[in-house]
């Protein structure tokens, strides 16, 4: 009976997931190109932003250069956005009034499933697949723009790099989830800022080592980033980049990134699927 | 008598914050239950907790095969009730019976389909989907057989527009493609919000016989959410007028107007003056009487048991007066009796 619901659920994702590439068909179409070319411009600027401040001869030698620096920043950032978007992203697109419609008592997609008798998990699922898709796709490009910067990365740091993006993006779906349940509880999907999610994204531009070494940060700033799964993940790929991710190396940011998920993880679903269970009681809609 | 739908003392309330001595604000505690800005804000600026009822102990019954209107005015109820039965909403108190089960105990979309208007409901794809497509994707989408597209296509009067783009589509088709997709659901009962909004007399006329045919065959049960007056009285066999709500009256269409078509009804059309009001007052105030303010006159609507003598004199000085621009006399209409209930609620 369960094999049989979650084989429903699975095959009703990939009607949603056909669903959301339907309207992704315009993006792929008008909003793609130009985004390949805003990654690559914007890429551009902090490149030779960054030789201009003398990058090729300071901190980031030792990181393999200041374009292997770049990149692999970028790269990961740019998958564990996704991982912190998922559930937020997914949770607004079920809890939303029609599209072009947001007022009154619209019907949200939410409450077709009700009326339809389709578990909620389903388009949740096809929502977060989709954004994976989005994430995926800008790192391909910035592996493009790497190759035209000779961008290198050893093939044996490949398995631990996954490894740390699989737990850095589950720490981070644990922030999402219970970003979510914030969404739902104080209604943030109706246009406010999801104070979660922004302090997030805003904290980790700075403290999470994309652009530039945690070194360089004042030493009392720096606790910052200790709350941020981005800056473990991010440092276990840099040492992979180097050929450097020895267990001895990582361990310490393999253990931290395990203990944030067994934190976030459980915290996060027990306060989203409370709030999912409110919403009949405390609607988004009315 | 069994009910397919009954509803038991349904109530729904939601908690909003006013300042003190101003417009609403609009914060919903329900929504935000312990909401730290909430209280902030009611501790800083002052609100004041008021609790509004939505749905205040409504009790409706209906039987299989029927097609009920809800009418009322907007705000009044219709579509939280019809969303509560729906299972979307949960009542604050009260109970839903569906054919005889309590909607908590059952699976209750596998009874019920409810269709929102093209106002506020609807799926959108790629506008540049005909609409054979969208209705297509829709099925797809939500699980409902195919087989369903070309019946939902002939009620809603789109088979002959079924390869035209969304985009080429004008508005009250656009409208008849959001009532298309709620009808590819089969369902023993239909919950209808506003779905006809848009959509021109002749379609709608046409749209109401396939109504009317499907619940006489005791296929399907209609309960529909309107405050077209016209449209209850053409569709349904019974209505339930709500006003704030409650339910202000009820009863089979063609019982209401028997009970009131001993009365006739007298619209009075007068030229606009500044003391005309006090001019009707004195002549027609011991009537039951509405005014209706239009621009360049105003319309006194009188519900009277008979023409009597005296009320043809104050008319014939209203004429002497030169104040009179015509006068009509008909037995009511179910939108006279609307008016009149809803009016007398108001005082």
């Amino acid at each position: 009976m369960r094999i049989n619901k979650l084989i429903f659920i699975i095959k009703m994702a990939l009607k949603y997931y056909y669903f959301k590439l339907l309207i992704r068909y315009y993006w792929i179409q008008w909003i793609l190109p130009f985004e390949f070319l805003n990654l690559f411009f914007m890429f551009l600027s902090w490149y030779y932003f960054g030789l201009a401040a003398g990058a090729n001869q300071s901190i980031f030698t030792k990181y393999g250069g200041f374009t292997n620096f770049l990149l692999v920043g970028l790269i990961v950032n740019t998958v564990l956005k996704s991982s912190l978007n998922s559930f937020i992203n997914a949770t607004n697109f079920m809890i939303k009034g029609k599209v072009g419609g947001k007022t009154g008592q619209a019907m949200s997609f939410y409450d077709y499933c009700i009326i339809m008798g389709i578990p909620i998990s389903a388009p949740i699922l096809a929502c977060i697949v989709d954004e994976y898709s989005e994430g995926l796709i800008f790192a391909f490009i910035y592996l493009i723009i790497g190759l035209l910067f000779n961008f290198t990365y050893p093939s044996s740091g490949i398995l631990i790099s996954l490894l740390a993006i699989i737990l850095g993006s589950l720490a981070l779906i644990g922030f999402s989830l219970i970003a979510s349940a914030i969404t739902i509880h104080f209604n943030t999907w109706r246009g406010g800022i999801n104070p979660l999610i922004w302090l997030l994204n805003t904290i980790s531009t700075v403290f999470s080592g994309v652009y530039f070494p945690l070194e360089i940060i004042p030493e009392n700033l720096r606790a910052i980033s200790l709350i941020l799964p981005q800056t473990y993940t991010i440092r276990i790929i840099r040492y992979s980049a180097l050929g450097e991710s020895a267990l001895q190396n990582v361990i310490y940011d393999l253990t931290i990134l395990l203990l944030l998920i067994l934190i976030l993880l459980p915290l996060g679903a027990m306060l989203y699927l409370r709030e999912l269970g409110s919403l009949r009681k405390h609607p988004p809609i009315i | 008598m069994s009910f397919i739908v009954e509803t038991i003392d349904l109530s729904r309330t939601f908690i909003r914050y006013e300042y003190e001595g101003s417009a609403s604000v609009g914060l919903d505690q329900s929504n935000n239950p312990g909401g730290v800005f909430l209280y902030l804000f009611q501790k800083l600026f002052k609100t004041k907790k008021r609790v509004i009822y939505a749905l205040r102990n409504v009790s409706t019954r209906v039987r299989k095969g029927e097609v009920v209107g809800l009418l009322g005015p907007n705000g009044s109820g219709k579509s939280t009730y019809l969303r509560i039965v729906a299972g979307l909403l949960a009542p604050s108190s009260g109970r839903v019976l569906i054919d005889g089960f309590d909607i908590q105990e059952i699976d209750c979309w596998k009874y019920v389909n409810y269709i929102m208007g093209p106002i506020l409901g609807g799926v959108w794809l790629d506008s540049r989907m005909s609409v054979y497509e969208a209705l297509e994707v829709y099925c797809k989408i939500f699980n409902l057989p195919h087989s369903r597209i070309d019946f939902a296509l002939e009620v809603s009067g789109l088979s002959d527009l079924r390869n035209v783009k969304i985009y080429n589509l004008s508005i009250g088709n656009v409208a008849r493609l959001v009532l298309a997709e709620g009808l590819l659901k089969e369902a023993p009962i239909y919950l209808m919000d506003e779905v006809f909004a848009g959509i021109s007399l002749d379609e709608r006329v046409k749209m109401y016989r396939y109504i009317k045919q499907i619940a006489k065959e005791g296929e399907a049960t209609f309960i529909i959410a309107t405050n077209n007056v016209w449209e209850a009285q053409k569709l349904c066999d019974y209505v339930y007028f709500l006003d704030k709500g409650e339910i202000i009256s009820e009863g089979r269409v063609e019982d209401l107007l028997l009970k009131y078509t001993r009365k006739l009804t007298i619209k009075i059309d007068l030229i606009k003056r500044a003391d005309l009001e006090k001019i009707i007052n004195e002549q027609l105030g011991s009537y039951n009487l509405y005014l209706n303010e239009h621009p360049d006159r105003i319309r006194a609507v009188l519900f009277v048991e008979d023409l009597s003598e005296e009320l043809l004199h104050k008319i014939i000085n209203l004429k002497r007066s030169n104040l009179l621009i015509s006068i009509n006399i008909s037995q009511p209409t179910l939108e006279d009796i609307f008016l009149e209930v809803v009016e007398k609620n108001e005082n």
